[in-house]
């Protein structure tokens, strides 16, 4: 966690733009992502999402004086390798199991390294890690139909696919976008996984501040194109004011934890890890109660 | 990439202005007319009369029309390319013309055949603006209803009138959800390492499969919903159907009929109709 490997500068971008249509989408955005962290990035529909982490690809090019440098490679240079960059920068859109596109799990999942015209056993090799790393046990899943899988095995299997190519950095889109509960519990410890395990570096784009809570190091915010504030999800997440005014809900135990302050329990909104809060709300209440049997203790005593 | 940005095919720009008001009925006949005019016209004044009076109708309509012909740009090449063809090519249809500007073996080329598919070029280049104002000034929902109207006129043959202007919005209304889609899969893929922009015919040929497979299955589900959702609704064709906006021919419409007409008119009194193609 020492270097910048994604330096994002003065990022301005402007969808249709010199049409009746067109609108910004981000305002002078300036982001890093650490090398080796997770770093959450989360903001309501609209915010720039999106729009950003095409940039960290080269899929968009920023237009001066935006830069974005990934990993020395500065993407509006002239000549810059857009090959190289979207190996080291692997990008999982949202519902990447729509991208699936051959027969087989072991034949799609093949297209990334194919394209980069590696020899056949390499190949191969690097499926059977990546269908390893995403939890799919390559001998169940090499020869098995695309059709045949579930929502969560397809997507797993989508991401597979990205991170043949053996990226540095893995950017992922709202992950967990329309899948069931165990669903999402498999990707976000795949996710957790690929960090810990395998060394890479996450981007983790999410609606859902629980899943942005439990996964990653850093997050930052974005507010209409604008980065709100960068910093840990404790503090982050725990700001009420910050996420009402950007247009973001509270994660659950905020929630509560807010209104019983609200109702004069003394308890610390920074406790936001479920077992964190239930700590609190077990303190307070303990101390309340204790209060009431002081006082009707007291009361009795007079008597 | 952003390819939706020079996709203009059936947007549509809201503006309050006279053209915008106008029935669309009355719209589309107008257009026709002057489309049917057009193949008549014979002159390069001609056609920069009517290359003015669209210029004039743009600028009452308030629609920016170098959006409009941003569509234009990918049919350049094609345009290019069939010029110098038929300029190639063509050397027999003006033999008997004696002004060759430019022979060399079978090719023969004549200042009867260069004025001539000049013309042809800045006829189809008048087509598209025309169209092209009709579009952007003139939303779906009117257009369609226009056509559904118009095809009434034909509903005693039997012809499905509602039917076939239900799938006429379906097709129109989907063109931006299926280019935002094809954009969606270009891009993961790239993502991917798919290269889509080099090699020669056939690799790019190849690089299309992965793009247009994901795109098909979508389109098919999309397709799939989409009929649940107008089942849902219980849509069965136009049969006893009302309409909340009733089409209605005013003032305004017989106006601009009138003005199309003097101005054709005008054009037939200058003589700038029927003669020979060269």
């Amino acid at each position: 966690m020492t270097a910048a490997i994604i330096r994002v500068e003065n990022l301005e971008h402007t969808y249709m733009e010199g049409t009746p249509f067109s609108t910004k989408a981000l305002h002078g955005v300036n982001l890093e992502v650490m090398e080796g962290e997770i770093l959450g990035i989360v903001g309501p529909a609209q915010s720039g999402k999106s729009t950003l982490i095409q940039y960290f690809n080269g899929l968009f090019i920023p237009k001066p004086p935006g830069r974005v440098v990934v990993d020395g490679i500065d993407t509006s240079a002239k000549g810059a390798d857009m090959k190289a960059l979207r190996q080291k920068v692997g990008l999982v859109f949202q519902y990447p199991e729509q991208q699936l596109f051959r027969e087989t799990v072991g034949l799609d999942v093949a297209f990334g390294p194919e394209c980069l015209k590696l020899p056949k056993d390499e190949i191969a090799e690097r499926v059977r890690t990546a269908l390893r790393q995403v939890g799919l046990d390559p001998d169940v899943f090499y020869n098995r139909y695309v059709f045949a899988l579930s929502g969560g095995q397809k997507r797993r299997a989508a991401i597979a696919g990205v991170l043949a190519l053996g990226p540095k950095v893995m950017v992922f889109d709202d992950p967990t976008a329309g899948l069931d509960p165990r669903g999402r519990q498999e990707i976000l410890d795949t996710i957790a996984s690929l960090h810990a395990r395998h060394n890479l570096t996450v981007v983790f784009v999410s609606n859902s501040l629980e899943d942005v809570f439990r996964l990653v190091d850093r997050v930052a915010v974005l507010d209409r194109g604008r980065v709100a504030v960068v910093g840990r999800p404790r503090e982050v997440f725990s700001d009420v004011l910050l996420l009402s005014r950007v247009g973001l809900g509270l994660m659950q135990t905020v929630e509560v934890l807010e209104e019983l302050r609200r109702r004069g329990w003394d308890v610390d909104l920074t406790a936001i890890s479920v077992e964190d809060a239930a700590a609190q709300i077990a303190r307070a209440y303990a101390a309340r109660s204790g209060d009431r049997v002081g006082k009707g203790a007291g009361t009795h005593g007079t008597l | 990439m952003e390819l939706s940005r020079d996709i203009t095919l059936g947007q549509y720009v809201p503006r309050q202005s006279p053209v915008h008001r106008m029935d669309a009925r009355m719209k589309i006949t107008l257009w026709i007319v002057l489309m049917v005019a057009l193949f008549f016209i014979r002159t390069f004044l001609g056609y920069l009369l009517v290359a003015l009076f669209l210029a004039w109708v743009i600028r009452t309509a308030q629609i920016p029309v170098g959006y409009g012909l941003r569509g234009l740009k990918p049919a350049i090449p094609f345009m290019v390319v069939l010029f110098i063809i038929q300029l190639m090519f063509s050397g027999s249809l003006f033999a008997s013309s004696p002004h060759v500007v430019f022979h060399w073996g079978f090719i023969r080329v004549t200042t009867e055949a260069l004025r001539s598919y000049t013309l042809v070029i800045i006829r189809v280049l008048l087509l598209f603006l025309s169209v092209t104002i009709l579009t952007l000034a003139t939303s779906l929902v009117s257009l369609t209803d226009a056509v559904e109207n118009m095809m009434g006129v034909f509903r005693p043959l039997g012809v499905p009138a509602n039917e076939l202007a239900m799938v006429m919005v379906i097709a129109l209304r989907f063109v931006p959800t299926l280019v935002e889609e094809l954009e969606r899969i270009m891009k993961a893929q790239m993502a991917r390492g798919a290269d889509i922009e080099t090699g020669n015919f056939i690799q790019k040929t190849r690089q299309r499969v992965p793009i247009l497979i994901p795109l098909l299955l979508n389109s098919f589900s999309r397709a799939e919903d989409l009929i649940v959702a107008m089942e849902a609704r219980c849509y069965r064709g136009g049969k006893g159907r009302t309409k909340r906006k009733q089409l209605r021919l005013t003032r305004l419409d017989w106006q601009a009929a009138g003005v199309v007409a003097a101005f054709l008119v005008l054009l037939a009194l200058q003589g700038h109709f029927f003669g020979p193609p060269w």
